[in-house]
């Protein structure tokens, strides 16, 4: 189904707000489709609320990563469409992988948003999944100087000028040779994994 | 061949994907060694792992929403609930006016108001009589200290704020009653290294209240960080504020 031209003005300027506020923008959204996701998605699933409310932070972060990283930088289907059908395809992997959610009736083809972007954003969402958890903790073994700047560069996608001002750094050059000497410094502890 | 420093920059570049045509075709060359492609691979692992580890930290923040989202109604804190940053009332109105256009979805996102831990659970804290309120001098004069206290009192948070400001020096008492009211106004950034020093020092009186306001400023911006401080909270039977810590965590779980 088209979106309405509003909506989907607004939704993409969400994303410019997200852009702009980064997290602080992600938790206002948060409350907005909680319960309508819950309730939505029993009737595909039957599984325990803690287990919905888990695909519905995974489908905000999710489209949080997206953005930020720059592969979503607009919304063809609706915000509600892409966070639902991402949660949705959520409990479909935790139900294969831990076999304590069942599913009560599929997807229907046409609530799928026809969009060859968004169905590569899910398949690689996929991929990622797989591996996320196993080197996770990787970054805290770093200094927390050292773990600030990585995050802002490579997760916030913040630019070298925005994070000197954020963490006080002299030049835009010692941000930059930090970054570098951390993340040399990451891929040492990866080396070991 | 060994790795060298411009294959290091290549890589970085590459991942930032800011490679110039030179340095591109410079890169795609070295593709055929073995051991480049294993330093990319290293490399690409490490982007990885910062995702990871970021996605973590916003999962977790997400938890502590849903836990405060979920908090019983006597932490329902005025303070923050009727503070609403100018930019998004604007956008209230705005959106309110786009609702008739839209529907009720876009009313709901822009009236929704945020829970976080801290807005859920942060309480004005009242002075004792153990963090003393005059300065030595000020006897018979009152003085920008007092001021800043008397502010405080009346949850004046801003104008305390301006009086502590004019104050040359402040002791561990003022300090703490300064990063009260920057957590009041959300000046978190401000309030958390205060809290911090106090709640490290074993003979400041607040050392309990400050961990308990720390661990709430944390959750809004390190919240791997506010867990473990709730946990700590929680291990500790006669803190003031061991139920409530171990409420929250036992909502997270």
């Amino acid at each position: 189904m088209p979106v309405p031209a509003t909506e989907k003005h607004i939704d993409n300027q969400i994303i410019a707000e997200i852009l702009a506020g980064r997290e602080t923008t992600l938790r206002r959204i948060y409350p907005v489709y909680a319960t309508e996701f819950k309730a939505w998605t029993r009737r595909y699933f039957k599984c325990s609320d803690a287990d919905l409310t888990d695909a519905y932070q995974e489908a905000l972060i999710a489209f949080y990563r997206n953005i930020v990283s720059g592969q979503l930088t607009e919304l063809n289907a609706s915000l509600k469409t892409y966070l639902f059908v991402i949660g949705y395809r959520h409990l479909k992997r935790s139900m294969k992988r831990q076999q304590k959610t069942s599913l009560v009736a599929d997807l229907p083809e046409h609530e799928l948003p026809n969009d060859p972007h968004f169905l590569q954003n899910l398949i690689a969402e996929e991929e990622y999944h797989a591996q996320r958890h196993l080197i996770s903790g990787a970054l805290a073994k770093l200094p927390e100087s050292c773990q600030k700047v990585l995050e802002l560069y490579f997760y916030q996608g913040h630019s070298i000028p925005k994070i000197k001002d954020l963490l006080n750094y002299q030049s835009e050059n010692s941000v930059s040779v930090q970054k570098s000497r951390c993340l040399k410094s990451l891929r040492d502890i990866l080396e070991k994994y | 061949m060994p790795i060298t420093e411009t294959d290091i920059q290549l890589i970085e570049k590459h991942l930032e994907k800011t490679l110039s045509n030179t340095e591109q075709t410079a890169f795609d060359e070295r593709l055929v060694d073995s051991d480049f492609v294993d330093e990319l691979q290293l490399y690409q692992k490490s982007i990885f792992a910062i995702q990871a580890a970021g996605d973590k930290k916003l999962k977790t923040l997400l938890q502590l929403e849903e836990v405060a989202s979920n908090a019983p109604p006597q932490y329902q804190n005025e303070l923050f609930i009727f503070k609403i940053p100018s930019k998004w009332m604007k956008w209230q109105w705005m959106a309110l006016a786009a609702t008739f256009l839209i529907g009720a979805v876009t009313l709901l996102f822009v009236l929704n108001q945020p829970k976080t831990i801290l807005a859920t659970y942060f309480e004005h804290y009242n002075i004792k009589a153990y963090d003393g309120t005059r300065g030595d001098d000020s006897e018979g004069v009152e003085t920008d200290l007092d001021r800043a206290y008397s502010a405080y009192t009346q949850k004046h948070y801003d104008k305390a704020l301006a009086y502590f400001g004019k104050v040359t020096t402040l002791d561990s008492n003022a300090l703490f009653i300064q990063s009260i009211a920057y957590l009041a106004t959300h000046q978190i950034d401000k309030a958390i290294p205060i809290l911090e020093k106090i709640s490290q020092n074993t003979n400041a009186k607040q050392r309990q209240e400050a961990e308990w306001y720390l661990a709430l400023a944390l959750s809004e911006a390190q919240p791997e960080k506010a867990i473990s401080l709730f946990e700590k909270i929680k291990s500790d039977t006669h803190n003031l504020h061991q139920k409530k810590a171990a409420a929250i965590l036992n909502q997270l779980q």
